[in-house]
């Protein structure tokens, strides 16, 4: 990834853990810079997230902000899964004690 | 969500004198350095009693909490606002299992609490007695009381017992995604048609009164509660707390054009608000178990337990453990 | 191919949201404050799910999702019966969610290879997130199925009153033929064989036992538009505050 946008990318935070970028979490799939616009695709965690349209909004707000015009579009193509978090928003989440999918945190293994 | 408010019967601090006094000198020597007490470390029996009461307590409010606003979820107007209805009262029973846990730190359990709970023994915010009859309502708990709540619960995050503390810390990153949609959700009402403008009117005509109970009786009448504030176990009076929360939220409500159903709130030139003073009999009525909702909230509770009980039984075979230790 | 396709996306997206609703109506009082928490995650996946199927039938020029789900009346839904009966006690709720959670995971297993590329694409995310509710279902039913007396004898109740209704997830659509021949769907006759053995190979690891099938009889009809009495209650609740003014926004 362009690594200037990938800084601005980074500093978009998941809404409500502010320890783990969007990049990090793994949902924008895919970023391409043509000129002034940037296209970005991004994958809901969850089909219905709730937080995808705020996590949208953010990202054009960041990348506007930077002088940028972005062009943002949800798409499964890529499905998200817990394997695209990064190592490093593994070791984030461990630290800020979340570790497990909420479902399987009633499973009695 | 909680107000901290319900720290309302006097502290009996003779327990004090029983306590070694160098280990109690240490022991306030680091929490004015600022220190973090952790679950190994020595304290004060009366400061053990009081986190365990405070955070059993805070995470009662969040599962009684989850029912006025959860009863929406089945009727939320609009796949946008079901799902994130759905997914908020979810993160409060989350909240509930972190805090069980923070307070199970300190020797009490879960189970303990819980009975404590539906035996009427130990409390929870007072505000989820009354009920919520519209959307506007719920509304109205999503944004205001969270917003509350957040005020009371960023001061604890900086508290001086750490399970407590980092608890609060996801708990308010939680919340304050929470009370975005709450805002949203009133934006909505405020810029919709005359029915929905009156919806959320009366909805505030309703919940001012223990909105402003919330945060606990004025300090004029409130126990005595210096030694909970040097052990930072509690982190600014109620009266401190509910000025806060009416500095930051009184110009959001008027600027979207509703009345705050009381005629003397107006902020004075010290900087201070000004308000009709609550009804503290009505308070202490409500929290003493007789408010409009008090016997359906703990009967709801009763009954989920009592019928999950052969669940509960079911998992001790073959001996299973269920709860994650926080700390 | 339209007709064909929008009744599959159809009594899918009915099922998802009608059985999302009941999971959703354990929130604050699930048996321990774990399952609260999964069958909300449940609840949200389904709706969610329910939510992009019926994104996709707009694409298809059907009204928007929200009109669809909630001003729509019973007859015209097409879910099974079994996902719209009362939640009731946690061993019938736990049932409905394994014998119902066990053929979604493999209808979408195979969607994802359906001929129809958006719904393949769709079904590829649902199925990844439907390992985590098979696995739950199938963690529960292992530990209560080989519990207490209690615990198994109730499971086995349940499983009895719910396992005719489980069929009814299988009634042919007037449509099969088609769809399995333009390769959107393999058919309910075909899903249907593997969920029985899926169920078996479970249901073998715990104490309860599984009738003849022989011996039972679906409940069909919600494909149809056909429901139980339980169902237009459950719609007027759920569109009780979107009916106050359907061209608000809320």
């Amino acid at each position: 990834m362009n690594p200037t946008i990938l800084h601005i990318l980074e500093t978009v935070k998941d809404p409500e853990i502010p320890v783990l970028s969007l990049v990090d979490l793994g949902v924008i799939t895919e970023v391409k810079v043509e000129g002034n616009t940037v296209l970005v695709k991004m994958t809901p965690t969850f089909v219905g997230c709730p937080a995808m349209d705020y996590m949208k909004a953010e990202v054009e707000t960041a990348l506007i902000q930077q002088g940028y015009i972005p062009k943002v579009t949800i798409t499964f193509e890529k499905s998200w899964s817990s394997d695209l978090i990064s190592e490093k928003g593994k070791a984030a989440l461990k630290k800020y004690g979340l570790a497990r999918h909420p479902i399987l945190n009633s499973l009695l293994i | 969500m909680y107000g901290g408010g319900n720290t309302f019967e006097g502290i009996k601090t003779d327990s004090l004198a029983q306590e070694d006094p160098g280990m109690l000198a240490a022991f306030e020597a680091r929490i004015e350095r600022g220190e973090k007490i952790e679950p190994s470390d020595w304290m004060p029996q009366l400061y053990r009693k009081q986190l365990i009461r405070m955070i059993e307590q805070h995470a009662h409010s969040e599962i009684i909490g989850a029912l006025p606003e959860g009863t929406w979820i089945t009727r939320a107007p609009g796949f946008k606002r079901k799902m994130a209805l759905m997914a908020k009262v979810q993160d409060e029973v989350g909240h509930a299992q972190l805090l069980y846990s923070a307070a199970e730190t300190l020797g009490k359990s879960r189970e303990q609490m819980i009975d404590d709970l539906i035996n009427g023994k130990s409390k929870y915010s007072n505000i989820f007695n009354y009920p919520t009859f519209t959307w506007a309502d719920c509304c109205f708990i999503s944004w205001l009381v969270d917003a509350g709540a957040i005020v009371n619960q960023l001061a604890n995050a900086k508290g001086s017992y750490g399970p407590y503390c980092r608890a609060l810390d996801r708990i308010c990153a939680e919340e304050s995604f929470h009370l975005k949609y709450g805002h949203h959700c009133v934006i909505y009402l405020a810029s919709g048609t005359a029915k929905q403008r009156q919806m959320f009117q009366e909805a505030l005509n309703r919940w001012w009164p223990p909105m402003m109970h919330f945060f606990g009786p004025s300090d004029k009448i409130s126990a005595h509660t210096e030694v909970l504030m040097r052990w930072k176990v509690k982190m600014g009076t109620n009266d401190e707390m509910r000025n806060q929360f009416l500095d930051m939220y009184v110009p959001k409500i008027w600027e979207l054009g509703f009345t705050i159903p009381d005629p003397n709130l107006k902020k004075n030139e010290s900087g201070k608000w000004e308000y009709t003073e609550p009804d503290w009999e009505e308070f202490k009525r409500v929290i003493n178990g007789d408010g409009p909702c008090n016997k359906e909230r703990l009967e709801v509770r009763r009954v989920a337990e009592a019928r999950g009980q052969w669940v509960r039984e079911a998992l001790k075979t073959p001996k299973t453990s269920y709860v994650t230790p926080l700390a | 191919m339209n007709t064909a396709l929008k009744e599959l996306l159809y009594k899918m997206a009915d099922d998802q949201l009608i059985l999302g609703h009941r999971n959703s109506e354990w929130t604050g009082m699930g048996p321990l404050l774990e399952e609260d928490i999964a069958f909300s995650s449940m609840a949200q996946d389904k709706i969610g799910q329910g939510l992009a199927l019926y994104t996709l039938l707009q694409t298809l020029g059907e009204s928007d999702p929200d009109t669809v789900a909630f001003t729509r009346n019973a007859n015209q839904f097409h879910n099974c019966i079994l996902v719209e009966l009362p939640n009731q006690e946690y061993d019938f709720s736990l049932i409905r969610h394994f014998l119902f959670d066990s053929a979604e995971a493999l209808r979408f297993e195979y969607l994802s290879h359906s001929s129809y590329e958006p719904l393949a694409q769709l079904a590829r995310k649902i199925r990844g997130e439907l390992r985590y509710h098979t696995l739950h279902a199938n963690t529960w039913m292992k530990q209560l199925g080989s519990a207490t007396e209690e615990s198994i004898a109730r499971l086995q109740n349940a499983l009895e009153v719910a396992l005719p209704y489980a069929l009814g997830i299988f009634e042919a659509s007037p449509y099969e033929t088609e769809l399995i021949d333009k390769k959107i769907f393999i058919g309910e006759a075909a899903l249907k064989e593997k969920w029985v053995s899926k169920i078996e190979s479970v249901i073998n690891q715990t104490q309860l036992h599984l009738p003849d099938w022989k011996t039972l009889t679906p409940v069909y009809g919600g494909r149809i538009g056909k429901h139980s009495e339980h169902l237009q209650p459950l719609l007027d609740e759920m569109s009780e505050v979107f009916r106050i003014d359907p061209a608000a926004e809320w």
